[in-house]
């Protein structure tokens, strides 16, 4: 494998995990939102 | 009388075995702790490594990082041959980090992927500029802008690199107030800049809070086991924090144990900066490349941000995509200033303390892809 040729594949690689697994979590995060939502404790309240 | 002599001669040993280079790195040490101390610029860690430097360029002394059996060479072994001191420092990082709102608006975390485009980038560059491509790897990390994952990554692939790549990628963190305004300027309309984003902060609950570094942990290590031990230790820390029934623990993670690591790291990164090593053409080359990895770190979170406010109809100021990085918390404050020059109604630090907290968690992503590719391609071992 030439040196362009590693490179352009640790680019594509890296970037695209990278991406896709930050788009996993943002995903995951959105669900944990959903599944326990931020409670204002003081609305509890009287 | 001859033992008088002999006896005399061995006192003075270290003035005979001075060199030139020894003796630039002895004024480089010094310039260090007039910066830390003059002009207090990063202190806590340019005195370690600038006595480190001192230490280590004496002749004869036994101190320098690879003087068998010495003091710092142990400290050295330990702790940056076995990479421990990058991923205990990480355990202080998780510590101090809120992710709060990263969590609130975890969209954001696009630009902590876009901030990392730099570091591949750059690894072009390095290979075209002759490096080889362990080397490459370790001159494109400093686009991490993330200290100890620069120093986790250079110690596996380039150990003589590594005092170079450590001091640009520390220094360059301090410089981002000067390095991205200008880019930001330069890729967005003052109309851009000026672009209103909610001010009220969102809340996520505490359960979110504390189940996150568990998640984040999980799966990251799963895609990237690599990375295991940086991404481990910065959700270890991080779940402590959250956790709220361990504060001491915690706040020996965040003060004490950051602190004696950091005068660990500094000290044995000084002391392996040999003369004879440091003063090379390519250490300029990767202070050059570092400085371009971070450049364009910005380059294309910005143009990330760009096509963001494309995309959302003028919704989202694309100054955050230069939060993207993992320089906490210079970038979110850099963005935050200058939201405010064009626009003095305009508050964004809590969208870029979140994009800059998602930059931390892209930036040991893209380290821990590095390494789980360079291990599939037989260039370090699994």
């Amino acid at each position: 494998m030439t040196d362009w040729a590693f490179g352009l594949t640790m680019t594509i690689m890296g970037m695209g995990i990278t991406f896709l697994t930050l788009f996993l979590l943002i995903l995951v995060i959105r669900l944990m939102n959903r599944l326990f939502p931020f409670k204002d404790e003081r609305k509890g309240k009287g | 009388m001859e033992a008088l002599v002999s006896a005399l001669s061995s006192l003075a040993i270290g003035f005979s075995n001075i060199s030139l280079p020894g003796t630039l790195m002895l004024l480089i040490g010094c310039i260090l702790l007039y910066l830390a101390i003059a002009k207090k610029i990063e202190p806590i860690l340019l005195i370690p490594i600038g006595f480190g430097i001192i230490l280590g360029n004496l002749p004869m002394a036994g101190l320098s990082a690879h003087d068998e059996g010495g003091i710092i060479n142990i400290l050295y072994k330990f702790g940056i041959l076995t990479e421990l001191f990058p991923s205990l420092l990480f355990i202080g990082l998780g510590a101090m980090i809120d992710f709060g709102p990263m969590l609130a608006n975890p969209t954001v975390l696009i630009f902590g992927a876009a901030g990392q485009f730099g570091i591949f980038l750059t690894l072009l560059l390095a290979l075209w500029a002759g490096f080889s491509r362990q080397e490459a790897v370790s001159v494109a990390i400093i686009g991490a802008c993330d200290g100890p994952t620069a120093i986790y990554v250079t110690s596996k692939f380039a150990r003589e690199l590594l005092p170079a790549v450590s001091i640009a990628a520390y220094s360059y963190m301090c410089l981002v107030p000067i390095i991205q305004p200008p880019i930001m300027r330069a890729l967005t309309t003052k109309k851009e800049r000026a672009t209103l984003m909610p001010t009220a902060e969102k809340k996520v609950s505490r359960e979110v809070k504390i189940i996150f570094p568990v998640v984040t942990g999980i799966l990251t290590i799963l895609i990237a086991p690599m990375g295991a031990p940086l991404m481990g230790m910065l959700m270890l820390g991080n779940f402590m924090r959250e956790s709220g029934v361990i504060k001491g623990l915690v706040e020996v993670s965040q003060e004490t144990l950051t602190s004696i690591v950091t005068l660990f790291l500094g000290l044995t990164i000084g002391a392996s900066m040999l003369g004879g090593n440091f003063l090379r053409w390519q250490t300029i080359l990767v202070f050059v490349l570092g400085l371009v990895a971070i450049s364009l770190d910005t380059v294309t979170g910005i143009l990330v941000g760009k096509l963001m406010y494309i995309i959302t109809g003028g919704k989202i100021n694309p100054l955050l995509g230069a939060a993207g990085t993992s320089a906490f918390p210079m970038s979110a404050r850099v963005v935050q200033r200058e939201g405010q020059k064009a626009n003095p109604r305009s508050f964004l630090l809590f969208h870029a303390v979140g994009a800059n907290t998602g930059g931390q968690i892209g930036s040991v992503m893209a380290a821990a892809v590095i390494l789980a590719v360079m291990a599939g391609m037989g260039i370090i071992p699994t």
